[in-house]
């Protein structure tokens, strides 16, 4: 029975934890110009997030250590390096969004301008990921963030034309006003968005906190297979709003507050405010997991002590990152950029980046000194090899779209 | 030139190509700033329609007017720096800038109805509203 628990809750953190600024603007945006014209891309983005997350977590598991401890041993610091570049600097990005993202659902709820909500924001991310219990701040800000299931109810609320929007999911087309390049860049942006880095990072570094072994493996597999295909579905639901109810009316998706308005329309106040208190959740444990993942990268690159297992005094080194980075963070929000501009940019470059950082988990998943027997199947390393193929593509074609289009404008 | 010096001048010379593509004219800047005004425009309508139906709050009403502020005022900066060359381009520019004026003057009424709350002044602000997007869609549509 305790082990049920343990599943369902993994599964339903898995859910709420999934979607984070950049899914929640990234797909808005989409719906709202494209219809559901990109789900073919979210379906991509969540199977290749599936195969990476559960290929990391199992060599946590099997090893006992996270993956860039191994990832500088394996490859050596050079690779490691171009590695962690990437990766520190995309996770610092999308740190900086998510905190503006918490500031921005704030100003949801009072109106209250997002600038003063920013330092009370960051300080938050800071005393939680100081004070609280790793378990604790996964499984309260995962649950809170189920809240989002509110978009997939707002959808049938709306009683949408379901054949319409199945054949705009079905058979992908440009839209009138819509250039093919514009397309394909958000298809990027929407890609980089499921498949954001410290996703990965954290799950690999969260299976050390939380100790798993070999026998933690099929909970560890049941977490990615059902948690983030469901997260996928939520996903879908926030650009299927904005395609019923923005989309007709010419909206594009440029702020926060235009991202709730189908659910406000659909549900009222009582829905509205589900949606405040899942963005909020949303956005702040997706704080707390890009700070913790800055710490964890840069920790486990240089071998210093890590983990909030750890009382912070012995993960000195861990914790000044963290607060360093969130430091960061508000200072660049502090200049006044617009937050939202902010994750898109992040998910882009995001894009950009993955082949450094999926490349390097999957030549360790196979090598039999770390995984023994539990190395790559051989479906698993077709479908990684697959996907590399697509990573590069996508890591490729996004600065010049970026270019061509003028950043999707 | 060795190899790795014609590699490094082909990847250069495809950037300035690729710059040059994404480098956008006036034209195409005039209509993106209309777009993304009409867009404003419609956004602050629906949320200010939301509020008079009581399914939004006023720091929803509120926030969504703000940003709608806030993208008409990017739009028309954007627009203002054009340097227009010939008529042509300074009556399209002229009539983007009325049209976006338009917006602004329309969603900041909204506002100032917002903050009174009076029930027949938020009427009207929907319907400026509607007036000043019908605005921004013809003068994009007279390009």
């Amino acid at each position: 029975m305790k082990r049920l628990f343990a599943v369902a809750l993994g599964i339903l953190t898995a859910i709420g934890g999934f979607v984070d600024i950049g899914d929640l603007v990234t797909n808005a945006v989409v719906g709202s110009r494209f219809g559901l014209g990109l789900v073919w891309v979210v379906l991509v983005g969540v199977i290749g997030i599936c195969l990476f997350a559960q290929m990391s977590g199992r060599v946590a598991a099997v090893s006992g250590r996270a993956t860039f401890e191994i990832i500088r041993e394996r490859l050596g610091p050079r690779a490691a390096v171009a590695n962690l570049g990437a990766s520190f600097l995309i996770n610092l990005m999308t740190l900086t969004a998510e905190v503006g993202g918490i500031a921005l659902a704030l100003q949801l709820a009072t109106s209250v301008e997002p600038m003063l909500w920013m330092p009370l924001a960051a300080f938050g991310v800071w005393i939680v990921v100081w004070r609280a219990k790793f378990s604790i701040l996964e499984n309260v800000t995962g649950l809170l963030g189920l809240s989002l299931i509110v978009f997939a109810v707002a959808l049938f609320l709306l009683k949408p034309d379901w054949s319409g929007l199945a054949a705009q999911a079905v058979t992908p087309q440009v839209p009138a006003g819509e250039e093919s390049p514009t397309y394909w860049y958000y298809a990027i942006a929407l890609f980089g968005a499921a498949m954001t880095p410290y996703e990965v990072f954290f799950f690999s570094s969260g299976a050390i906190e939380e100790k798993w072994t070999v026998k933690d493996l099929s909970q560890s597999r049941s977490n990615v297979l059902v948690g983030f295909p469901l997260g996928g579905l939520l996903s879908i639901a926030i650009a299927a709003c904005a395609a019923v109810v923005l989309m007709p009316r010419s909206i594009d998706v440029t702020s926060l507050s235009q991202v709730v308005l189908p659910v406000a329309e659909a549900g009222g106040k009582v829905a509205l405010a589900f949606v405040i208190v899942g963005i909020l959740a949303a956005t702040f444990g997706a704080a707390l997991e890009t700070t913790l993942s800055s710490g964890y990268t840069l920790a486990q690159f240089f071998g210093w002590s890590w983990g909030k297992f750890r009382r912070p005094v012995k993960a000195a080194r861990f914790h000044l990152t963290m607060i360093i980075c969130l430091l960061l963070g508000l200072g660049v929000l502090f200049t006044g950029v617009d937050p939202i501009l902010v994750t898109e940019y992040s998910v882009v470059f995001s894009a950009v980046a993955l082949p450094l950082t999926y490349l390097p988990i999957l030549i360790i998943s196979n090598d039999p000194q770390y995984m023994g027997r539990h190395v790559n199947g051989r479906l698993t390393n077709g479908l990684g090899l697959v996907y590399l193929g697509i990573i590069l593509v996508a890591s490729l074609a996004a600065i010049p779209l970026m270019i061509i289009t003028g950043a999707g404008a | 030139m060795n190899a790795r010096a014609k590699v490094g001048a082909a990847i250069l010379a495809a950037w300035i190509a690729l710059l040059a593509t994404g480098c956008s004219s006036t034209t195409d800047t005039v209509d993106q700033a209309l777009r993304e005004s009409s867009s404003a425009v419609a956004s602050a309508r629906l949320a200010l329609e939301l509020y008079t139906r009581d399914t939004a709050t006023l720091a929803l009403a509120d926030t969504s007017l703000g940003d709608a502020l806030t993208e008409l005022d990017g739009a028309q900066s954007e627009v203002s720096e054009l340097e227009a060359t010939g008529a042509s381009e300074s009556r399209d520019k002229q009539r983007a800038l009325d049209g976006i004026r338009s917006g602004v003057d329309a969603v900041g009424a909204a506002r100032e109805q917002l903050s009174n709350g009076s029930a027949s002044g938020l009427a009207d602000a929907v319907d400026a509203l509607e007036a000043a997007q019908t605005t921004l869609d013809a003068a994009g549509g007279a390009r």
